[in-house]
């Protein structure tokens, strides 16, 4: 008889599209064969795991179709198998498997993208946000200088293709019948979470600008020159006035406790 | 080895996100409430029904991805998440499985059978004294339900668990229907298994439903957790309760999840089978 970490092992590699022949030979016989009863296993991680992907991915999944969708998760189970056992956190890798499946729509991995980063803000940790009178009362030094982290839930998202207008359009309790004109162009997409519901809104370039620019650690005045270079009417005091209206910045008094942790660990 | 805090509560349930906002709204009456750790370690608005939930209830943090089972020791990174999730809830109980799911770092949803060997115990048992050390107590190891043994397992299950709860300390969380499940999948009676579990070890019981179905012509039973416990799985709790009178029970339902007023009334039939068990009336209750 091999030993556990063997066991193990073979069972695995059946599990995840293997032959079964081994493991088969190591179950106790009886009236029903062994490779039929590890099946039993293999197709719960199937369905399981093809469930946990439609529900972080449910646009991605009416796009293609169930059949297509079943087949690519399938796939995917097989080439990227979950690291950790908190399936919220699986699938940051299925965007990019998407653009890889011959004939599935040229948008399909920007939406899958769009499903991941609100999977994210859904899930991320319920940390104090900065609003206006944070800031006020936090008195920076100069305003210019100010440095700020995003909010774990907040995120933002670049396409060619109005990824948002299709996912709307083709959310499950949508209609269906609504129709999205590809030559609308990209969107550049701010997500972030209100409560317990995943937001999102499509910016300027240069609001993008800025807030990739403070995202990215930048200080206040020279992500606001990013943004006056993009667009010279780039309003400051009405995009800061937005993001501090929503949480897409961390309160001061988390971001040196926690902002660096998070960052980590919700950014993969 | 029973948990001193255990007492005689009235049966609870498994609380899933489907039901939070309900919960959260009405008055809940139910013994306590059982959530999968797994579901409740990024923070966010699941965390939080969670916070306000156990203002009012009392919880238990039942895991399903440590893999005790495993060969090699289990994901210290993963294990730090469900230690900050027990420290900031101060459940009531806490329960793993006798199961395995990960091997070479790869987690294989499911809870995979073991080989009953001493190899197997031994590595077992390392596993449960690391999850006991990082969550600070001594946690409850449930039963499996089972669709394969392997030709060699010569230990039966039962004495698996107590060999278990001697060398770790840990308790037992009998799952009936995994009992009901598993031995019909494999032919063994039922009622010598709960009578082979040792009686001061229980610490909670748990309930769900079940499927049948065929493969190649012998009948399987599934434990998809996906419809109300069935009538034989009735009369072997009331054969459990009698065993262990004083363990809590617990409604699981995972699949088909139903309205949440029809899994409180799931935990109010289990706790009129107690009584019943308890005071007398266990074979009408098993008829």
């Amino acid at each position: 008889m091999p030993r556990l970490h063997e066991i193990q092992r073979e069972f695995a590699r059946y599990l995840l599209g293997g032959d079964g022949a081994r493991i088969a030979g190591w179950v106790r016989r009886d009236r029903l064969a062994g490779e039929r009863r590890a099946q039993i296993y293999r197709n719960h991680l199937r369905i399981t795991l093809t469930e946990a992907l439609g529900a972080t991915f449910p646009v991605a999944a009416r796009l293609v179709g169930p059949d297509y969708f079943a087949a690519a998760a399938r796939r995917f189970v097989a080439a990227h198998p979950p690291r950790q056992p908190v399936l919220a956190e699986y699938g940051a890798e299925f965007p990019a498997f998407l653009e890889t499946l011959p004939d599935a729509p040229e948008y399909l991995g920007d939406v899958a993208r769009l499903e991941w980063a609100v999977n994210r803000a859904c899930h991320a940790p319920d940390l104090p946000a900065l609003d206006a009178a944070g800031l006020e009362s936090a008195r920076p030094a100069a305003l210019e200088d100010l440095r700020l982290l995003p909010h774990p839930a907040a995120r933002l998202l670049v396409s060619p293709y109005p990824v948002h207008r299709i996912r709307e359009a083709n959310r499950p309790e949508a209609g269906g019948s609504e129709t999205v004109d590809l030559g609308e162009g990209g969107v550049a997409l701010l997500i972030w979470r209100r409560g317990a519901q995943a937001m999102f809104r499509a910016l300027t370039a240069a609001e993008h600008r800025f807030t990739a620019a403070m995202f990215a650690g930048a200080p206040l005045a020279r992500a606001a020159s990013l943004a006056l270079a993009a667009d010279p009417a780039f309003d400051l005091a009405s995009t800061l006035a937005f993001l501090l209206s929503e949480p897409v910045f961390l309160a001061p008094d988390t971001q040196a406790a926690e902002g660096d942790a998070n960052d980590r660990q919700h950014r993969p | 080895m029973t948990d001193p805090r255990v007492a005689t509560r009235p049966a609870g349930i498994g609380l899933r996100a489907a039901h939070h906002d309900a919960a959260v709204a009405s008055r809940l009456s139910v013994g306590f409430l059982e959530i999968h750790a797994e579901n409740y370690l990024a923070g966010g608005p699941a965390r939080r029904a969670l916070e306000t939930l156990r203002r009012d209830h009392a919880v238990s943090v039942h895991a399903v991805g440590l893999s005790l089972g495993s060969a090699e020791a289990i994901d210290a990174a993963h294990l730090g998440r469900v230690a900050g999730l027990v420290a900031a809830l101060d459940p009531w109980l806490v329960s793993e499985h006798l199961a395995w799911s990960v091997t070479g770092g790869v987690y294989h949803n499911g809870l995979l059978p073991l080989p009953y060997t001493e190899e197997a115990l031994g590595a077992v048992a390392a596993n449960v004294e690391r999850m006991q050390d990082g969550v600070g107590r001594t946690v409850l190891i449930e039963n499996p339900s089972t669709y394969l043994q392997f030709a060699h397992s010569p230990i039966p299950e039962p004495e698996f668990l107590a060999a278990l709860a001697r060398r770790t300390g840990c308790g037992i969380l009998l799952d009936v229907n995994n009992v009901y499940v598993s031995a019909a999948n494999h032919g063994f009676d039922p009622e010598a298994y709960i009578d082979a579990i040792p009686a001061a070890a229980v610490g909670e019981i748990h309930l769900a439903g079940h499927h049948r179905t065929e493969e190649d012509g012998v009948a399987i039973l599934i434990d998809d957790h996906g419809s109300p416990v069935s009538q034989s799985v009735m009369a072997l709790y009331a054969r459990a309760v009698r065993r262990f009178p004083e363990a809590p029970t617990l409604i699981e339902w995972d699949s088909n999840i139903p309205a949440l007023d029809v899994l409180v009334a799931e935990a109010r039939r289990a706790d009129r089978a107690r009584f019943a068990a308890l005071n007398g009336a266990g074979d009408a209750a098993a008829a």
